[in-house]
């Protein structure tokens, strides 16, 4: 059952369906060949019983001879010989018949008979019928009768051992056949027993594999909870968010944003992409946002905070191939003031409310890297404004011919877009959906913060 | 020495009953003669080992035999005279036949002793039918 177990768990469902296939091809062929031997069989019994016919004509054709020569014997009228002829002429064919399935089933004993037969026949012709007919009142007619007596007697006893023989033959391919039959049927359902049995167990593993894959759900989307990129409500703001998996059926990946409430005038903003995507990439998220958090209770400072998460980040996760693009800000909003430093983070965007667009550049590389410095930098923010984090999922968005929506793209896309923060944030996930037909290359994370003048809504 | 002899005699004197016993035909029958085969009339053997050799060897051998046998009509009459049970072993046949001796009470060779195989024998009671082949 382990070895069972392994093998499916190792080769998974290719090689069950293998095993399958097999069984299938393994009953389908034995079943052709049955079908053929069967055939054969009942082939070989048909020429069988055509011989037995055979001989029976010839017993039949004897009798007309031997009665036609008495009765012209008897009556001296030629009409008696009529069926003597017309048996004559008709005992090669049926002879021929019979002796070649006697070679064909190779019946040498049989074959011996039919040989002494056909000698008697002939002599019998030759010896007793022809001189009779010739001369019916001869004095050696009643040497004639005696020697046609024997003569019939020898045909009788060679038939009758061709016939045993046939019958010998008929009865041994009848058990042949029946025995092929029985054979066939045992082993079709040992064949049904054992892939009933491989179906059973691949049933039963597939049941456990969906209960697996039921708890392993629900841990998943506990572990979502925990990892799930979330905002809170900050004064003279309005906040919209987006969070799209690239991996199917899992609403967790590699990209993060974070907004939460330093104090009543400061929050702390954050967006992230890590490499990869998936539950690995997710983990390392919920480590970015916690870590983030409990850095930004001590420093208020952007670049610090990114410069001390760097250096946490190369020494806990040791993996070289993992790297982080991050971008944290504080934000003021009794000041209306931004500041941020980008490591490496590209994809944050700033909506004027005269409708200028731009992208915030980059304050330094890319984390997980090298460990460089970070440096901040300052956006005075005014009522209206709306700053836009995304992460690469949003520029890098392709086409059906494979070509990225690139910054302009987003840009121009920025520019249209109207309505409040959510709004907004939906608008562009459904012209990301549409421009993919909903098959995202990466996963995606929006989070849009539009600046409220002194508590009263814009819109 | 006599005494301890007697079951001895005994034996040998049952014996011809012995081998009669069960036989298909008993002595002092009266039956009529004619072949089951094609050819109704029955050859007649002078000597039942000739008989024997005739209904198991080949042609050749009961062609050398035949001077021996004389033909007699289908329905020639005659009594048993002696029966032996499977004395002869054909084999393409399941069971063995008996031997039947007669005397023939009817046709050319009336007064006649031969021996025949029992499927040439019929019985027809107290008094044998004289039937004749055409």
């Amino acid at each position: 059952m382990q070895a069972f177990r392994g093998l499916i768990r190792g080769a998974g469902a290719l090689t069950a369906t293998a095993i399958l296939a097999f069984g299938l091809f393994i009953a389908v062929n034995s079943t052709l060949a049955t079908r053929a031997a069967t055939s054969a069989a009942f082939e070989r019994e048909r020429g069988i019983q055509n011989a037995q016919l055979a001989l029976s004509e010839l017993l039949k054709l004897q009798v007309d001879e031997e009665t036609a020569v008495r009765g012209f014997t008897i009556t001296r009228e030629n009409i008696f010989l009529e069926p003597y002829y017309a048996a004559s002429v008709q005992f090669a064919p049926h002879d021929r018949d019979l002796s070649n399935v006697l070679a064909d089933e190779r019946m040498t004993e049989a074959q011996a008979a039919l040989h002494e037969l056909e000698q008697a026949h002939d002599e019998w012709h030759q010896l007793v019928a022809e001189p009779l007919i010739a001369r019916p009142s001869t004095r050696y007619a009643i040497d004639l009768a005696k020697r046609g007596k024997a003569l019939i007697d020898a045909e009788r006893n060679d038939a009758a051992e061709i016939q045993m023989l046939l019958t010998q033959r008929d009865d041994q391919m009848r058990r042949q056949t029946q025995d092929e039959i029985n054979r066939t049927g045992y082993s079709r359902a040992g064949w049904l027993v054992a892939f009933g049995l491989i179906a059973l167990l691949f049933n039963a593993y597939q049941s456990r594999l969906t209960r697996e894959l039921e708890q392993e759900r629900t841990t998943t989307e506990t572990l979502q909870r925990a990892f799930q990129s979330e905002f809170e409500s900050i004064p003279h703001t309005d906040i919209g968010s987006a969070y799209i998996s690239a991996t199917r059926h899992v609403a967790i990946g590699g990209d993060v944003f974070d907004l939460y409430r330093m104090t009543d005038r400061l929050a702390l903003m954050l967006i992230a992409d890590v490499s990869g995507k998936g539950v690995d990439a997710a983990v390392i998220t919920a480590f970015i946002k916690f870590t983030i958090r409990g850095i930004a209770l001590r420093r208020n400072d952007p670049a610090e905070i990114l410069a001390e998460f760097n250096t946490a980040f190369q020494r806990a996760v040791l993996n070289p191939d993992l790297f982080v693009s991050m971008l944290v800000g504080v934000l003021d909003v009794e000041n209306r003031t931004l500041t941020y430093a980008s490591g490496g983070h590209d994809s944050v965007y700033l909506r004027r409310a005269n409708g200028g667009v731009e992208s915030l550049p980059v304050t330094g590389p890319i984390l997980g890297v090298m460990e460089q410095p970070f440096t901040d930098r300052v956006v005075q923010l005014e009522p209206g404004d709306l700053l836009l984090l995304a992460t690469d999922g949003l520029a890098e968005s392709r086409d059906r011919k494979g070509q990225q929506l690139n910054e302009p793209g987003v840009l121009s896309w920025l520019a249209q877009a109207d309505g409040g923060a959510q709004q907004i944030v939906d608008g562009l996930v459904a012209r990301v959906r549409q421009r993919t037909h909903n098959q995202l290359g990466d996963d995606l994370a929006l989070l849009a913060i539009r600046i409220e003048r002194d508590g009263v809504p814009l819109d | 020495m006599i005494r301890r002899a007697l079951p001895l005699f005994a034996a040998i004197a049952l014996w011809p009953l012995a081998v009669q016993a069960d036989c298909s035909s008993m002595p002092g029958s009266q039956i009529a003669l004619f072949s089951g085969n094609y050819d109704p009339d029955v050859l007649v053997w002078d000597s039942r080992h000739r008989l024997l050799a005739y209904a198991t060897d080949s042609y050749q051998v009961a062609k050398l035999l035949l001077p021996h046998a004389i033909l007699a009509r289908a329905g020639t009459t005659a009594v048993v005279t002696s029966c032996h049970r499977n004395a002869i072993h054909q084999k393409y046949r399941p069971a063995p036949s008996d031997v039947v001796g007669v005397r023939m009470t009817s046709g050319e060779y009336r007064g006649r002793n031969g021996w025949v195989m029992v499927e040439d024998v019929h019985v027809t009671g107290q008094r044998a039918t004289h039937r004749h082949h055409p």
